[in-house]
């Protein structure tokens, strides 16, 4: 009962944010999908708050201080005179017949997964050495700084980095597991069925569903990644703050609704806060803000791109400096963050580059057609685009390129960082990137509407419809 | 024509779609025969999707076992059937060690190349990957107890501090030794000196140490 209720409580949180904050939702559907996922990022930040003031993490305080935060907003939306009408997202459209033949087995996957979540406990290496270890012993001894730290870490000679990042995973781990959910994970559960379903009605916003359906399900039925929605690992969270602060970027750019930067820029935040090398990432969206507005304000320019760094980067300040640094204990397990080796770089590089497409891009057993059918259709697109000098989703490819880039980088200069895990998984956020830039390019949205047209006789360009 | 030709247009955008709602060209059945017509459209590429080989296997080898069995999992609920099933042999290892050594108890890890060593032969991924290792993976599932790894530069003081430690019999299987007497204690230091502190996280480095061991 109290696991249901923290689900709730936390949807309920997320909904406040959205309320709070207004960007682009085209439909309630849309709103409570969101909410439920940046309900649970902003959750674990609350939480995490509550064990920086070194306060008992039980039922109890965790279910006062949500409760807590809610009512404030609710004070905040009565202060600020919000009306009913601004607490509400319109209905949107009832799903075309055609529609349930792309979303049925959507859920059917979705639900195999959802299933498999809830049934089994953690099990994978990594989570069960670091995140659900450090959960665990969260419930027995109501804080996150317990003897895993104390005790454990110092007289292992595993050497593991796994406790020492990736907040989100450990945080929603122990949340879960102290409001009663046995194996804790039941949250991924959530999260992966609130983006899937989030990702299709995003695509109908932009395309017609036809396309939609077929994108998401092609994304959904990429064997690696629909693994890893039921195994539980930090990199899929991750990966879906970063889709969804790629989306709300991608609609800022577009629309240049402040909101949506925002968001953006909150969910960018809660990327980092699911695992730390994503701060490497968020420059790209800084440099494109800063080079879209120098020439017409300086100060927006500096503004935006500032605003776009800072705020991720104290996501990873909080947990890496402030909370491994000051609370932790001292590890004599000296992790080596960082090695700056200059020798050989570019043939370095290159070896790591033809690992990336040996061992991880042309892998099919991973990726079965989904990388395939990218390059396929997206040539295309490009070409269109270029032709029609209409450069709509792009900034998703430029996201994916400048991130393919920077894991060399990281590659050359972190050693925990790896092609077989670190670059496989991390290429999760890269497929979303790819069926993003599918969904929002020229072509795809001409073809919409060549077919929108022919189904029912109106040029609603589908941006109109919800 | 006048609507087709405007989605060739440039304005497109500012195209007002009020207008078009208050007189839809086609007629309600017609819209219907079309809908239909892509939900064939729709179920023909779904059927592709499926039947692409490498989709094809993988839902086949996959997605419908996982489906057929949740039939079962509805039948076994219990949660602690439902570790044992998902984390295995391992998982009864260290609850079996933690009822052993109970509450007060302190284990001694053993050092992995002697682990290794020993029960090579038996299955590697049991003793390496598993936890016969005895890593820290299954220490929540006793959370009373402590652990003291071997060490190889002060064995005296790590085994004074233990209880219990895991020493590998004839048959190549780990049992469960007190230490509550001098002579266990210098028995189990005879075992384990020699090995030193190596952590072995995959079967395939503890294969390469392996090879090594062998070859000198």
């Amino acid at each position: 009962m109290a696991g249901i209720l923290l689900v709730l409580l936390q949807c309920l949180l997320g909904y406040c944010i959205l309320v709070a904050v207004r960007p682009t939702i085209q439909s309630l559907l849309q709103a409570i999908l969101l909410s439920c996922i940046i309900g649970m990022g902003s959750s674990t930040m609350l939480f995490f708050f509550l064990e920086l003031l070194t306060i008992s993490l039980t039922t109890i305080s965790l279910f006062i201080l949500h409760g807590i935060v809610i009512i404030a907003f609710g004070v905040y939306f009565y202060v600020r005179r919000v009306r009913i009408r601004d607490l509400t997202f319109p209905l949107g459209k009832f799903p075309r017949i055609y529609e349930f033949v792309w979303i049925i087995p959507i859920l059917i996957l979705l639900f195999i997964s959802a299933w498999r979540t809830y049934y089994y406990p953690p099990y994978s290496f990594d989570t069960t050495l670091g995140p659900d270890l450090v959960a665990t012993y969260t419930v027995l001894e109501g804080h996150i700084n317990n003897s895993v730290y104390s005790e454990l870490n110092p007289h292992s000679n595993y050497h593991s980095t796994q406790t020492y990042y990736a907040p989100f995973v450990m945080l929603m781990q122990s949340m879960f597991r102290i409001a009663g959910w046995e194996f804790g994970q039941t949250w991924l559960a959530i999260l992966t069925v609130a983006f899937f379903l989030y990702l299709y009605t995003y695509f109908r916003s932009q395309i017609h569903p036809i396309l939609a359906g077929l994108m998401v399900l092609t994304v959904l039925i990429t064997p690696e990644l629909f693994a890893y929605t039921f195994i539980l690992q930090t990199d899929f969270s991750n990966a879906v703050f970063f889709c969804i602060g790629a989306i709300f970027f991608s609609r800022f750019l577009s629309q240049e609704r402040g909101a949506d930067l925002i968001f953006a820029i909150l969910a960018m935040s809660l990327a980092c806060w699911t695992r730390t090398e994503t701060i490497f990432f968020i420059p790209a969206g800084a440099l494109l803000l800063f080079l879209r507005y120098y020439r017409m304000s300086m100060r927006k320019a500096l503004s935006t791109s500032v605003a776009f760094l800072v705020v991720p980067a104290l996501a990873v300040i909080l947990w890496n400096v402030v909370f491994v640094g000051f609370y932790l204990p001292e590890t004599s397990s000296v992790i080596k963050n960082f090695l700056f080796d200059f020798n050989n770089l570019w043939s370095r590089a290159t070896v790591y580059l033809k690992d990336m497409i040996d061992k991880v891009y042309g892998q099919d057993e991973y990726w079965s057609y989904t990388t395939h059918f990218f390059i396929a259709v997206s040539l295309p697109c490009v070409i269109y685009s270029i032709y029609k000098k209409d450069f709509k989703g792009f900034s998703f490819i430029y996201w994916a390129v400048f991130m393919w880039m920077m894991f060399i980088l990281l590659l050359l200069f972190i050693p925990a960082v790896n092609v077989d895990n670190t670059f496989r998984r991390g290429y999760f956020k890269i497929i979303f990137l790819m069926y993003c830039f599918l969904a929002t390019c020229g072509l795809m949205k001409y073809l919409s509407q060549r077919l929108h047209y022919w189904e029912t006789g109106l040029v609603l360009s589908p941006d109109e419809k919800t | 024509m006048a609507a087709q030709k405007n989605t060739r247009g440039k304005n497109t955008k500012r195209h007002d779609p009020a207008s078009n709602k208050s007189k839809p060209k086609r007629s309600a059945l017609s819209t219907l025969i079309r809908q239909m017509l892509l939900t064939l459209l729709s179920i023909g590429l779904v059927w592709i999707m499926y039947s692409l080989p490498s989709n094809k296997d993988w839902i086949i080898e996959r997605v419908v076992p996982y489906f057929n069995s949740v039939d079962d999992q509805m039948k076994q609920m219990d949660t602690e059937k439902r570790r044992q099933e998902r984390l295995g042999y391992s998982y009864q290892m260290s609850k079996w060690l933690c009822e052993k050594i109970g509450s007060e108890g302190v284990l001694l890890v053993p050092p992995h190349e002697y682990l290794v060593e020993k029960a090579n032969g038996t299955n590697l991924t049991n003793v390496v990957y598993h936890g016969w290792a005895l890593n820290p993976r299954y220490y929540g599932y006793c959370p009373h107890a402590r652990f003291v790894n071997y060490s190889e530069t002060n064995p005296d003081s790590v085994i004074a501090l233990a209880t219990h430690t895991v020493f590998i019999d004839e048959m190549k299987q780990p049992q469960l030794v007190s230490l509550n007497t001098e002579q266990s204690r210098t028995t189990i230091k005879q075992q384990f000196t020699g090995f030193t502190d190596q952590i072995f996280i995959t079967d395939a480095t503890a294969r390469d140490y392996l090879i090594q061991r062998n070859r000198h």
